[in-house]
């Protein structure tokens, strides 16, 4: 733990515990949705040549490298993630991402893809919303997150037919050009 | 006659439009919102893991729980979030998204009063005379 770290964001009016319940929350809904999106990749055949299984892979790399960068802060603030888990998938902050009955079917798909990450965009909101002006390092974060998860559900929801997304591919799969200054235990 | 009882928990005044309000109805907590004018009222816990719903966000007509971001319509209690991506194969994940309890409202004056549920030992609530048993105004 780093105490003046966790000291700080007290006594700025954060309540430490309540933000670690929901960053590790926040971690869990990462971790767990790597491992669904893993399925959705790989059942995403043929969906528009390959360019949704490509999407997938972007955002399935980027949640992952969200638990990655959130692990660290967790115990800076003297949080720790279970050891087991099952317990830590049960307190993950956002559904199951399923893959659907029929996984021939496109929107089906889709509507689990967007509305996977809606749930992660309410989840850091709220983080931002908690930690603004009080806890820089998580807000940061927290920010950096969020401005991946909004860019994938429009990735997501311009092939649900809601309008252009405005982006582009990432130049390398799961690149993270908001989150990656935070992983640094990893080679980016 | 057997009437459903309706007792006074707040006035008008009280919750803004896109506000909550935490009331207590036979040692019940109970959620009150006020949706652009029309109120609404449900159970303050969520149906899938008792999270504090008071403590949730309200997105349109749905109340979203802080704990696992389950969403139910105020107006029906019915789960809209994850149930509309849970897929049909799998059946036994409806357990996670059973219906929010919602309670009726009326509005007298600048009260509003909430129906009282069905007390211990009633049977389940499908009937209007199960809901009505015990019940005199």
């Amino acid at each position: 733990m780093a105490k003046v770290a966790r000291q700080v964001v007290e006594q700025a009016g954060i309540n430490v515990d309540q933000l670690l319940e929901k960053l590790v929350a926040a971690a869990a809904a990462e971790f767990t949705t790597y491992y669904y999106y893993t399925i959705l990749r790989i059942n995403s055949i043929g969906f528009d040549g390959e360019g949704l299984k490509e999407i997938i892979e972007d955002a399935r790399i980027e949640d992952r490298n969200h638990f990655e960068a959130l692990a660290p802060r967790i115990y800076e603030l003297g949080g720790k993630l279970s050891r087991d888990i099952r317990e830590f998938a049960d307190v993950a902050g956002c559904p199951d991402a399923y893959l659907p009955a029929d996984p021939r079917n496109v929107q089906e798909m889709l509507k689990v893809l967007v509305e996977a990450e809606r749930c992660a965009i309410r989840v850091y909101t709220e983080i931002c919303n908690m930690t603004a002006g009080k806890d820089h390092r998580t807000y940061s974060l927290a920010l950096a997150v969020l401005h991946e998860e909004i860019e994938h559900e429009a990735w997501f929801s311009e092939f649900l037919g809601e309008g252009p997304s405005g982006h582009f591919r990432r130049e390398t799969p799961g690149q993270s050009p908001y989150v990656s200054r935070f992983m640094t235990a990893m080679q980016k | 006659m057997k009437r459903k009882r309706f007792v006074k928990v707040a006035e008008i005044g009280q919750i803004p439009p896109g506000q909550i309000k935490t009331v207590n109805l036979q040692d019940q907590n109970v959620v009150l919102i006020n949706l652009g004018g029309s109120y609404f009222a449900f159970d303050a816990r969520c149906p899938h893991q008792g999270g504090p719903l008071a403590e949730g966000t309200l997105c349109e007509e749905a109340i979203q729980c802080p704990w696992h971001h389950h969403r139910y319509d105020v107006r029906t209690g019915q789960n809209v979030y994850p149930k509309n991506v849970y897929p049909a194969d799998m059946p036994w994940l409806l357990e996670q998204v059973g219906s929010l309890q919602v309670y009726r409202i009326k509005i007298k004056g600048a009260d509003i009063l909430l129906e009282e549920p069905p007390g211990p030992g009633c049977p389940s609530p499908d009937g209007e005379a199960a809901q009505d048993a015990g019940k005199t105004e």
